[in-house]
This record gives structure tokens, sequence and C-alpha cells, in this order.
């Protein structure tokens, strides 16, 4: 029983080691949970700052989502769809609430949802469900942490980040917010490039970078970031989704909020310059008749902006051959028989008037007008819906197919052909910008737009730069959808109507905060 | 462990080895608390002072971990020099390079912090000269080059050097102490906050 093992025993040991180590990857019970088809999931999918007006599905001559196009064949397509706000913190409350900026009151920087107001929301509504959320957009996180008692899991934002694999996160867990942030001060660059780590904290950022340029080939214009110094691939986050719904537990409701598009517009190698000397003029001058710059601030230049638009464009390819992929896998999986699929976006971005993003107090169409597309389960046929539609209405729509109850509080209505009756025309959507305003003060400084039918009044309130308590602008968008001629002052009648309406909504919404 | 090996204890006595840690710690732990203290109050602000005392926290004690890599490799290098050098000598040129690297990576840090403009003239010198980047590049060097050179051979060849730079070594482990009980406290409060949550 004594006797040691000899040189040639350990030798022999050592060799079927590996072995045995992979034979017994195979013998293990994979983590998956046996489908119920009786029930039916929910996956929602959003791409950030998604200009309905850059994808091909929605008119726009580059083919710049093929892939969702693909997929519409086999879905309802909504081709007049409205975000509840210009940036992501309000755009995404109004979908994941089911309310207005006004009533949810996200809508200044570092925004929340107001206190009293976190439980109305979609997690909150689908206790049944197992849910679970990721979004590489901090902002999204401050949602993510209000709603967190109605959440069974939150991937953290970090973990589907690249080089990132070295932080206090892990080390500190029960330290959530602290930690992180101190291992942010200390070793990774803030906006003014300084840290508190004097050595460490340039080895770590020469490290990460030998990480981030084994990405040169693949990315050539750079890896796609968060603007923070956190780089990702969009690859790892659908993968991460994909294996997500594959193990967990029926039925689900899942929120997947991805950075793509958004700016830098930092696309994969086989997508660089795909629309380059493509011909297309797509841009045409238009008037900037307001005092108001936003995002990226340039002089009407026009080389600039077609340049601008077609690096974006070619992001969005990036995307869409990533949702081609996640889209493909799921219906070879069989996953979308008992699932509703719904793909959105939370904004949209400009490129006009000398105005580039999406932080701005104007609301044209390319900034406020999102895609939405929805897959019922095995739905083969596509239907379109061209009645105006806002991001509110996805909730009250998602809790009625799923057979459950809509509360009072949701301001948005089941979309057609959902809600089984013809929508009406003249239904008014609404968006606001209203970062300025306080969160429990009244919307002032504002914009506040209203779609009615074939008119957009937006009224632009407060502004102490355009001389006057309000603006406004309206417009047809059935004969000028571009947004060129304001017919304001023309079409008085019409102008009138809307602007009263306008203001009287304000008012009402305003109510409860004034002082 | 390292004095069983008769090159260690040539090369460092234990109070030189001491001296060497506090000199390591003292621009570190500067820097640190400079930059946590204009955290604070942001920190405090948004969430609570007893989180922005955690901030500082973590700081200090990833300060003194840093202080230790730091020590580390400067004693390893020391290793490198030549071996009829005194503990003194050794320790006199290892600590002032150490902190002419810590001035630089200061220099550094608060220039991209606060953002300092190139004087108009040296730009304008740069620009005329019809080769800006090689001249930049080459200043630098330059500049490096004097800042570490000089008090090297100084050290090297005088003793007067040698003595006063022990001198100020020994006053900044004075103020280095009080940093390292700052770490400790730090230390404490860090494992607090984590078992309290």
């Amino acid at each position: 029983m004594n006797r040691s093992i000899s040189r040639r025993e350990f030798l022999k040991m050592m060799a079927l080691l590996p072995p045995s180590l992979y034979v017994s990857r195979f013998l293990q019970e994979p983590e998956r949970i046996q489908q119920d088809q009786n029930v039916q999931n929910v996956i929602i999918v959003l791409f950030d700052t998604l200009s309905a007006k850059n994808i091909s599905l929605y008119g726009y001559p580059r083919d710049t989502m093929p892939n969702l196009a693909r997929v519409a064949e086999k879905a309802t397509v909504y081709h007049n769809h409205y975000s509840g706000g210009n940036w992501t913190t309000p755009g995404t409350a109004s979908l994941l609430t089911g309310t207005y900026p006004w009533t949810h009151r996200a809508i200044n920087e570092l925004g929340t949802v107001i206190e009293g107001r976190e439980r109305n929301n979609i997690f909150n509504l689908f206790d049944q469900y197992y849910r679970l959320g990721y979004s590489h957009n901090t902002n999204v996180y401050r949602f993510f942490d209000q709603f967190a008692p109605d959440m069974d899991f939150i991937e953290k934002q970090k973990d589907l980040f690249i080089a990132n694999n070295l932080s206090f996160d892990r080390l500190f867990p029960n330290d959530g917010d602290i930690a992180p942030l101190s291992w942010d001060r200390m070793v990774e660059e803030g906006e003014k490039g300084s840290t508190y780590s004097l050595f460490f904290a340039p080895l770590y950022d020469l490290y990460r970078q030998s990480i981030v340029n084994s990405y040169a080939d693949d990315f050539p214009r750079g890896l796609p970031h968060t603007g923070e110094d956190d780089y990702f691939i969009l690859e790892d986050g659908i993968n991460w989704m994909l294996s997500q719904i594959e193990t967990i537990r029926n039925p689900f409701l899942g929120y997947f909020h991805y950075l793509p598009p958004h700016r830098p517009y930092n696309t994969r190698h086989e997508f660089v310059d795909a629309f380059k000397g493509d011909g297309i003029r797509h841009y045409i001058e238009k008037p900037r008749r307001l005092p108001f710059g936003g995002g990226i601030d340039k002089p009407q230049d026009f080389e600039y902006q077609a340049k601008e638009r077609r690096d974006y464009d070619e992001f969005i390819l990036y995307a869409d051959s990533e949702f081609g992929r996640l889209y493909d896998t799921l219906e070879k999986n069989g996953a979308l028989e008992n699932t509703w699929f719904v793909f959105t976006s939370d904004h949209g971005e400009l490129f006009e008037r000398g105005i580039f993003g999406h932080r701005t107090p104007v609301l044209y169409q390319p900034v406020i007008q999102i895609p939405l597309v929805i897959v019922e389960p095995g739905q083969r046929e596509r239907r379109d819906v061209y009645t105006p539609t806002s991001a509110v209405d996805v909730l009250p729509t998602l809790l009625k197919v799923t057979g459950q109850e809509i509360p009072a509080w949701v301001e948005g209505e089941v979309l057609p052909p959902f809600s089984g009756t013809t929508p009406s025309p003249d239904r008014s959507i609404y968006a606001v910008e209203a970062t300025k305003s306080d969160k429990t003060g009244p919307l002032n400084p504002a914009t506040v737009m209203l779609v009615k039918g074939r008119y957009k009044l937006t009224a632009y309130l407060g502004y102490k730069q355009l001389g006057a308590d309000a603006v406004f602008e309206l417009y047809d968008l059935e004969n000028d959808p571009e947004e060129l001629t304001d017919i304001y002052d023309s079409a008085s009648k019409v102008a009138q109507e809307l602007r009263d309406e306008l203001l009287a909504k304000v008012k009402e919404v305003d109510r409860p905060y004034l002082k | 462990m390292l004095y069983r090996f008769p090159f260690f204890t040539r090369a460092y006595t234990r109070r030189s080895l001491f001296q060497l840690f506090m000199v390591c710690a003292f621009p570190i732990h500067v820097w640190t608390i400079l930059m946590a203290f204009r955290d604070f109050s942001w920190v405090a602000e948004r969430t609570n002072t007893w989180d922005a005392v955690g901030l500082l926290s973590y700081a200090m004690v990833f300060a003194f971990f840093e202080t230790f890599g730091m020590f580390l490799i400067l004693v390893l290098t020391g290793l490198f020099m030549p071996k009829g050098w005194s503990a003194e000598k050794r320790l006199g040129l290892l600590g002032v390079l150490y902190l002419i690297l810590a001035v630089w990576a200061i220099l550094i840090q608060s220039y991209s912090l606060n953002g300092y403009p190139l004087p108009g003239w040296v730009a304008k010198f740069l620009v005329e000269s019809g080769h800006p980047l090689r001249l930049m590049w080459g200043g630098m060097f330059l500049v490096t080059a004097l800042t570490v050179t000089v008090p090297v051979i100084l050290l090297v060849r005088s003793e007067k050097a040698q003595r006063a730079s022990i001198e100020i070594f020994d006053r900044l482990a004075i103020l280095s102490s009080f940093y390292l009980l700052f770490d400790v406290v730090g230390a404490v409060v860090l494992v607090v906050r984590n078992i309290r949550a």
C-alpha cells in the first residue's frame, strides 16, 4: 500500500490526464432546459440609434439591412413607428414602461424613472416569466438598477466588453457600486486622461491596447466602443444571448439592448467602404431654420455629411449581419416557434441641417422614426402597418398577445393588427426631448412632437435662444416626408388645431409639477 | 527569506530596503490622495459620504499594492548594479531614479488633466522648423536624458550627493509612514464595506 509511484507510472498518468479531461466534457449533462411549447416567450432585441430612415426595409436606397428585410417577409412591419424621445434614456424608458417621457420622467442626463413609478415596468408585469436583460449602454443600467427587484437576471455590462477581465467587480462582488468605480478611477483613463495610479495604469493601458489591437484586422476603423474606453464586439453579445435562450427556463422575457449602430461607426472589415462610390446622393440640402446644434455640431458640409452617413450605413450593415445570424440560429433551434420576437430601436440619428448625432433639441424624422418589426410565433406571412405607432405601444401589445392584463397607467395602445380593431388614423403620437427640464418640474425648456395622421407639429417650448416662449414647425409628412417646407403659417386651421391639442396636453402633463 | 542569499545581503541592508519602500510609497500616495480627494465630494454628493470614504479606501489599498510592486521592481533592478557598490549608494541611485520617473509620470498625468497648451512661441518655432515631429521628439529625448543622466552622474561620483539623497529619503520615510497608516485604515474600511454589504 505504501509503495510510491515510479517515474514511469507517473508519466503514464500524466499522459492520460489530457484525454480524460477532454472526454469528461462529453460526459457532462448539458444544462439545457426542456422547452415548454405551451407558453410563449418574449424576446426584445434593440439596436441603439437605428433610424428607420436609414433602413432599406423602409425605403432607404442603400441596402443596409438585407437580413431584416428577409425576416420582415414573415413578420409585421410598422412603417411609421416613433420613439418616445431622441436619446437612450427617454426612448428606452418609454419602451420599458409603456409611458411617455412626461410620465416616466427619465429625461435628464443620468436620468431614471421618477420615484414611485419604478415598479411600473415591463419586467414587473411579466412576473410569471423568467426576466433577463443586457445592454451595452450604461444609461440602460440605471433602469436595470431600478427594475432589479422585478428582474431575475441582469448580465453585467462589462462582462461582454473586451479587455475588462481585470476589475474590482469580481474581487469585491459585495460592493457593487464603489468597487468598480474605484477601479475605473484608479486605472482607466477618464475623459481627462488621468488616473489615480501613476505606474500600474499605463501598463494596464498597454495590456488593454494589445488586446484591442489584436482585433485590428477585423475592425480596421477601430473596435466598437461605448465612448468610455469600453470595447466590445457585437458577436459576443449575440452569442451570450443565444446561450442564455438555450438554457433559461420558459416562459422568459429577454431584453437585449445592443449599442451598434451608435457612434463611433466602427464597422467590421467586410463592410468597410461597402457603399463607397455607390453614386447614391440620398442627402439633400435641408433648411436649418432653428439655431440648434447637437451631437457633433458642424456647419453644413455635404462632404462631411456624406462621409458620416456612409460610415453609419456601413455600421448598420454589421449590425444587420449579426441580427441575421441571431435570427437564423433562433429559427434553426426552433426557439421562434413559441416566441414573440420584437426588433426595434430607442431613437434614430441625424445627418442633416448641420446636425450630426441625436443629442439635439430638434425632433426631425431621422432622429425619432425607428424600426419596429414583430414576429409572431410561427408567423409565415408579412403584414405591413402604416398607421403611426409609438414605442409606448410595445408594452401593452406584448401583454395582450401573451394573455395578460394591461394596467391603467400604460399610455400606449395595443398595436394593430393585435388590437383586433381598425386603428384610428387620428390617433395622436408624441415624442419629447426635455433634457434641460427639471425632473420634477414642468417641461421647460423642451421640445414636444405631435404626429396626427399626415401632419407633424413640433413645439419648441421655453428655449431662450429662440426669442419666444414657443416656436412651432408643422410638416405634411405625406407630401413632404423630408420635412423641407414648414407649413405652420400657411396651414393655419390645421396648425391651430394641432397647436391647441399639443399645448393642452403639455398643460395636462405639467399640472402635477407646477409649484 | 532573501537574506539567505549572500548576493542579496551584499546589495541591501534591512534599513536600505525599508527606506526604499518608503520612497516608493511617497509619490504614489501623494498622487492618489490628491486625485481621490478631487472625486470625494463628487461621489459624496451623488451617493453618500460613506461611499466617498469607500472610494478613498480602495484607492489607498491599491496604492499600497502599487508601492509594493514598484518596490520589488526596484529591488530587482538594484541587483543588476555593480557588486562593489555600497547599500547606501545603491539606495541613493534607485531612489533618485524612481523619484525622477514619478515626477515624469505626474507631469504627464497633470498635462492630461489640465490640458496645458503648448506655448505659442514653441508651436510657432516647431511649425517654422519644417520638421516639427522630429524636433519635438528630439527635444523630449534631450530633456528626459538630462533629467536622468545628471542626477545619476552626481550620485555615482559624489558621496555628498549620496548622503544628501539618503537624508531626503529619511524625511520622506516619515511622511510615507503616515500614508501607510492611511492604507491600514483603508483596508479596514474595505473589509467593513464588503462584510457589511
